[in-house]
């Protein structure tokens, strides 16, 4: 047991078995305490932290001189920067800007800077293939291209070539917003009934209307915004 | 321990050592990230995969292995850093040099055989991908192409598109990025200047919207037609 966590010279294929079940244990912990950013909007320094987590955990299984004890040493000391960093970076745009760097405008007014092309090292070609990305094929309809922190680019289109809503029409719409669930594999969500001001003889009685009797056969049941239901039954 | 045994490895170090070490270790992989830009982090091409793969896992065990030096883990992560740097450059210099190019797999509507099979996919690979691209049917497909980075990309035929407000003849209105004036209670000078409006009109503008205190606002933007978004 000793030779799993700590240093030693020797280790069989039963002690290394062993050593990727803590590893197993250590990656569960770690990733509780990782970052999640919205839409891949990853910074330098979370790509730094994801693959160099990646590689510390696994540590002890590349060689059996390494022990658990510092392993986990180095991990937490990594998980409190970057817990520091982010903090420091909500705190401070000057200090983001610093470790993130800041967006990059590669095309302006429809004419595409050279400068910032070269300053961010990005080819035509990765250019080209990033606005295929956002369903932006021609250059020709780019008003303005900006190179996120986060590697990804984002495009505004020409006004011509902006997709016509509702509102050029006129034409009056109703919010549907996020649905809520209400039902979840026969179980009633109280949480989300309550807070909408709900009852639940109200939500019998609503899938009443569409046949449902008993609601332990209801999968799924959302409402949304506009208070439309929606409900899927266990088949 | 001597500051010799901390900076070039020894048999046993401190556990605290190796707490300095991980501090030192990603700072240096922090600078050299932002050093090789922002196509590191989003991995736009085969090289930068190979060394996020390669020094960011190889400094992370150099870290924990005490006999290892820290001096040279450093300067590993810098040396390679700049390879890769070097590299974009070259990209960049002379495009189609360095990275794999896009290859077209559907042409004109027409699936080209000979390219399906030299970027290997099968044709449910090919389907699969469309579909995650909310294609479903392969008539509405003009070009189809496998981008470097491995993902399929669709022009789709201009009939398939949503309709443009060119198209429908409508007035065609102004575009920009919106310019964020205020941020957590800080009106940004700067940003006003630029737009060539003073703190007053922006006064007078939350004013409008019933807010007495700059402070109190967390975000206002200029929006392109116009219009000042608030969020408290």
């Amino acid at each position: 047991m000793e030779s799993i966590i700590f240093s030693v010279e020797k280790l069989g294929t039963l002690g290394f078995v062993g050593r990727t079940l803590v590893v197993g244990l250590i990656l569960y912990i770690t990733s509780r305490f990782s970052p999640n950013r919205a839409g891949g909007q990853y910074t330098g320094y979370d790509f730094t932290y994801f693959w160099m987590m990646g590689g510390l955990i696994v540590s002890p299984l590349y060689d059996s001189k390494i022990d658990f004890i510092d392993t986990i040493t180095a991990s937490v000391t990594i998980i409190a920067m970057h817990y520091l960093i982010s903090y420091i970076a909500i705190k401070s745009r000057t200090f983001a800007r610093i470790v993130n760097g800041k967006a990059e405008v590669l095309i302006s007014r429809g004419i595409i800077k050279k400068k910032n092309m070269f300053k961010s090292l990005i080819p035509i070609e990765i250019l080209f293939s990033q606005l295929r990305e956002i369903n932006v094929p021609n250059i020709n309809e780019v008003e303005t291209a900006i190179l996120e922190t986060s590697g990804r680019i984002s495009v505004l289109k020409k006004a011509g070539y902006i997709p016509v809503t509702p509102a050029d029409l006129n034409i009056p719409t109703v919010e549907g917003g996020l649905p809520s669930i209400l039902i979840n594999d026969g179980k009633i969500i109280n949480k989300n009934l309550e807070k909408l001001g709900y009852s639940r003889e109200w939500l019998a009685g609503e899938l009443k209307k569409y046949g449902v009797i008993d609601m332990k056969n209801v999968y799924l049941a959302t409402i949304d915004g506009s208070g439309k239901i929606y409900y899927s039954l266990v088949n | 321990m001597t500051w010799n045994d901390f900076w070039f490895g020894a048999k046993e170090l401190p556990f605290w050592a190796f707490s300095i070490r991980a501090i030192i270790l990603y700072l240096s992989l922090i600078i050299a990230t932002r050093f090789m830009r922002q196509r590191q982090i989003s991995i736009l091409s085969g090289h930068n995969h190979l060394v996020a793969a390669g020094i960011v896992s190889l400094s992370a065990v150099r870290m924990v292995n005490s006999e290892s030096s820290l001096v040279a883990g450093v300067a590993i992560v810098f040396v390679y850093a700049a390879i890769n740097t070097f590299l974009s450059y070259l990209d960049v210099k002379f495009p189609r040099k360095i990275d794999r190019h896009a290859t077209v797999v559907i042409e004109n509507g027409k699936i080209i055989k000979k390219n399906l099979k030299d970027v290997r996919i099968t044709i449910d690979n090919l389907l699969g991908q469309l579909r995650l691209k909310n294609v479903f049917s392969l008539s509405e497909v003009l070009y189809a192409v496998v981008e470097p980075t491995g993902k399929i990309n669709v022009v789709k035929r201009a009939q398939s598109l949503p309709i443009a407000r060119k198209q429908m003849g409508l007035p065609l209105k102004n575009v920009s990025v919106p310019t964020i004036l205020i941020y957590d209670g800080k009106v940004q000078k700067d940003n006003l200047k630029i737009l060539g409006y003073n703190i007053k009109w922006i006064e007078e503008k939350i004013k409008e919207k019933g807010i007495a205190n700059v402070e109190d606002i967390f975000l206002a933007l200029l929006e392109a037609d116009g219009k000042v978004y608030i969020s408290t």
